[in-house]
């Protein structure tokens, strides 16, 4: 027998079957916890937010009109929850100068399969991700749904709820931002790659 | 200009979201502009470099207590919000008739209210026995009662011309009133009544 189908999943979650449920969160917990956890670089944040989102998913689950994909639904809710944590956390910091040069850190504990690399390629990777940290925070949830979760700007603007224009802009300012902060290294590393 | 929407259409290439038109465009001139093509390297590398970005990765055992602790938490919250729906199934319809209800009682109110201001409206004062004390005041004088005679034939002189103003306005307006009659016929009540009016 296959594998019942997302939509016929939420029907039966909607009628308050919570394995149904369940199987839905297992499906997509990962592709949910990535976005989240691309977005506020931490993971103990990022299991928070996303038991959230599903929390939330699960409660307003009767309101959803099954006229988008259940994973965008999805999305939306995990974005929403996590913007509205990093204008939170972004306060707290304006708060708190002394930790506002420190951009958010990945937990190196849970690191799994960590490649050895060139200290250069090493320090324009850590570089570009404090970059992306310090991106406006919906240049970055634009960042993040194109370039880290492969969306096109059709799929982003419907999580983010813009137009696709806005998200081709969004991007190109991104990009221009992430350029002109690391526009030293970049040049760096173009004269070596003309030298090989 | 044009190098501000070239670099726009490398930011849209590097998703995938430029046209075949538009990359055409975009090729001739990166041929010959320097400043872009510099651009469109440095954009290149930016998308290398956030490729390789590997976010943290959790283990299987995280996702499989991932799973067991969303699952409890989702457990303990639907028995109580479906008994309650079961026992409010249509809270909407009944905010609603509770709505209508206090809009229907509203209006019977207002309803109510308008009619009993014209029952009030409708009542006439009695003026029975009200000239008696005057009267009684006035007593033997027969002065004072030549003017209080002279002061009420004056007030309804003065209601009665009102009235024979206002019954002339209305057959003076009335088509119907003036059906009947021939032109030479009208001009003559036409002309008095000219004269009274200018009066």
């Amino acid at each position: 027998m296959g594998r019942p189908g997302d939509d016929r999943l939420v029907e039966q979650a909607k009628q308050g079957d919570v394995e149904a449920f369940a199987e839905l969160a297992r499906r997509f917990q990962q592709m949910i916890q990535r976005a989240i956890l691309a977005l506020t670089g931490n993971l103990q944040d990022a299991d928070d937010l996303a038991q959230e989102t599903f929390m939330q998913a699960y409660k307003t689950l009767k309101d959803f009109k099954q006229q988008a994909r259940f994973s965008t639904w999805l999305y939306r809710i995990a974005i929403n929850l996590t913007l509205n944590f990093l204008k939170k956390k972004k306060k707290e910091r304006m708060k708190q100068t002394l930790d506002e040069s420190l951009p958010l850190e990945f937990n190196s504990d849970i690191l799994v399969d960590s490649p050895e690399k060139d200290s250069l390629a090493r320090e324009l990777s850590e570089r570009l991700k404090e970059a992306v940290d310090s991106l406006p925070i919906p240049y970055r949830a634009s960042f993040v749904l194109v370039v880290y979760q492969g969306m096109t700007h059709g799929e982003a603007a419907q999580i983010l709820r813009c137009s696709e224009n806005t998200v081709s802009w969004r991007m190109h300012k991104a990009r221009k931002m992430l350029q002109a902060k690391l526009r030293p290294y970049l040049r760096e590393k173009q004269h070596e790659t003309q030298k090989d | 200009m044009r190098h501000k929407k070239i670099k726009k259409w490398l930011s849209d290439q590097c998703d995938g979201e430029l046209s075949l038109r538009k990359k055409k465009i975009l090729e001739t001139h990166l041929e010959r502009c320097s400043s872009c093509s510099s651009y469109a390297r440095a954009l290149e590398k930016i998308a290398e470099e956030a490729s390789k970005i590997k976010l943290p990765e959790a283990p299987q055992s995280y996702w499989q207590d991932f799973s067991s602790r969303l699952k409890a938490r989702v457990s303990s919250i639907p028995g109580k919000k479906r008994k309650a729906e079961g026992l409010f199934p249509g809270w909407k319809w009944a905010l609603a008739t509770a709505a209508s209800l206090f809009i229907l009682g509203f209006g019977l109110f207002l309803y109510l209210a308008h009619n009993k201001k014209i029952a009030q409206d409708d009542y006439f004062f009695s003026f029975e026995n009200s000239f008696s004390p005057i009267r009684e005041e006035i007593g033997e004088d027969s002065e004072l009662e030549d003017v209080f005679n002279s002061i009420l034939l004056a007030s309804i002189d003065e209601s009665l011309e009102s009235e024979r103003m206002n019954m002339y306005l209305e057959f003076q307006g009335n088509a119907f009133f003036w059906e009947d009659f021939s032109e030479e016929e009208i001009r003559v009540p036409w002309a008095e009544i000219e004269k009274e009016t200018k009066l």
